[in-house]
Formats: structure tokens, C-alpha cells, sequence
């Protein structure tokens, strides 16, 4: 899953409804892709802990690949990067999972 | 000094963004630091968008921009209840993987981007002043405040 552009209080609900949708699938891991996320603010970080919650209730892991500088750091000094799995790059596995479909 | 009166709606957000930006460029910050007074801002109106108005209110939120050579100073006035983000919360809360708890963050990160943060209660208006200066430090590197 990929995001982009600007997380806040306004676009939030979206990326929530996107949650929504994708766990509806069942998936047990899920890899955001965020290296297009030029802001996040709290009310995103929120989502993707409320997502992540949703996931570890079934077993499942969600993860954050390629956050820029500014967005990596607000992981880091909120503790985040260690509840979420955090790659400086999408993994490869996942590129091919999209790339077939 | 240039001014923006916004109805306290998470609407007004990307246009209290434009503002923000309108002023980092006028006084020339970095990315980094613009991005630092973009966040303090955006959780300071996020907060009083969501916790200080009754919800369908019409109440407003006041953003007062003064760019001095390599510094902004952001005066935010609303007239929702008495609140200090100064003495909230200092700490991150911390998250037990076990029980994660949604929230919290918002003042926290407030409060560690601006390089000063201060308050005062005059009649029924918050006064909340953000100052940010031209540093080019990654967006938070220093001690919770």
C-alpha cells in the first residue's frame, strides 16, 4: 500500500477508510509505503497505530517502508520506530507481490 | 505583521499550511525548520479544532505571523476554554505493544519542534505564541521540553 502527499487531521479519515478496505482482505502483513508522504503529523501516526492494533489482534504486522527524514523522525522520538517495523526501503519481496498482482 | 482568521474546522487546515508557508518563505527557513513550524502548528489549530469548541460551533481560530530576519513568531488566539499546552504532558507517552493506546502525541510533538513554545490567557482568548528560528537542526534533536 502506498501513500501520498500530506497526513492530517483533514486527510486522516482517508487513509483510515483505506485501512478499512485493505484489512477487510484479511492480509496478516502490510507494508505502507510512505517514501511519498511529505507531511505526517500525530493524527496520522494515530492511524497507522490504530491499523496496527487492528492487525496484531489477527496475528498480522504492519510496516512502514521508506519514510522521508522529517517523517522518520517523528518516529523516532515518539518510540513508533520500535512498534513498527520501519525499512529505509520497500522490500524487494513486496515490490514483486505488487509487480504480479 | 500579516493575519489569518480561519473557522476552527479541520477544512482550515491546508489553509493555515499555505499561511505557515507564506511566512517560512518570507524569512527565509530551511526545509527543516519549516517543517518544524508547519508541525507545531498544525497541532496546536489540531487541538483546538478537536478539544476546544463545542462540536458545530462557528467559532474561529486567529493566526498572527511576525518574520523577522530568519525567525517567525506565530501568535495563535482562540476564544475556546482556558488551555496551556505548556503545562501538558511532557513526556511521550509510551506505547505498550500489548495495549496500544491511540493518542497523545500532538501537544508532545508541539512542544519539541518550536524552539519556544509559551502561553498566556488574556480575557476569554488563549494566546499561544510558536516561535521558530532558522537552525536547519533535524526536525526534533533536542530534550523534551
Amino acid at each position: 500500500m502506498a501513500v501520498a502527499g500530506e497526513i492530517d487531521l483533514y486527510t486522516a479519515p482517508r487513509l483510515q477508510a483505506e485501512f478499512t478496505r485493505l484489512l477487510e482482505d484479511g492480509p496478516s502483513r502490510v507494508v505502507i509505503d510512505m517514501s511519498g508522504v511529505d507531511f505526517c503529523d500525530s493524527t496520522g501516526m494515530n492511524v497507522l497505530l490504530s491499523a496496527l492494533k487492528r492487525l496484531k489482534e489477527r496475528g498480522g504486522a504492519l510496516e512502514v517502508a521508506a519514510p522521508r527524514p522529517a517523517v522518520r523522525k517523528i518516529l523516532q522520538v515518539t518510540g513508533l520506530d520500535s512498534v513498527f517495523v520501519v525499512h529505509d526501503a520497500v522490500p524487494e519481496e513486496m515490490l514483486i507481490a505488487e509487480s504480479q498482482g | 505583521m500579516t493575519t489569518l482568521r480561519v473557522p476552527a474546522t479541520v477544512a482550515s487546515l491546508a489553509t493555515v499550511a499555505e499561511f505557515v508557508g507564506r511566512a517560512v518563505a518570507a524569512a527565509g527557513l530551511t526545509e527543516k525548520d519549516a517543517y518544524r513550524l508547519r508541525l507545531a502548528t498544525d497541532e496546536l489549530v489540531t487541538n483546538v479544532i478537536m478539544h476546544g469548541y463545542p462540536v458545530g460551533g462557528a467559532e474561529e481560530i486567529e493566526l498572527h505571523a511576525t518574520v523577522g530576519h530568519g525567525r517567525v513568531l506565530l501568535l495563535m488566539e482562540d476564544s475556546a476554554a482556558e488551555f496551556d499546552p505548556t503545562r501538558q504532558q511532557h513526556r511521550v507517552p509510551s506505547v505498550d505493544p500489548d495495549d496500544m493506546r491511540v493518542g497523545g502525541f500532538g501537544l508532545v510533538l508541539a512542544r519539541m519542534s518550536a524552539d519556544r513554545l509559551s502561553y498566556e490567557r488574556i480575557g476569554d482568548r488563549n494566546r499561544t505564541i510558536i516561535i521558530v528560528r532558522r537552525s536547519d537542526r533535524a526536525l526534533i534533536d533536542h530534550e523534551d521540553r
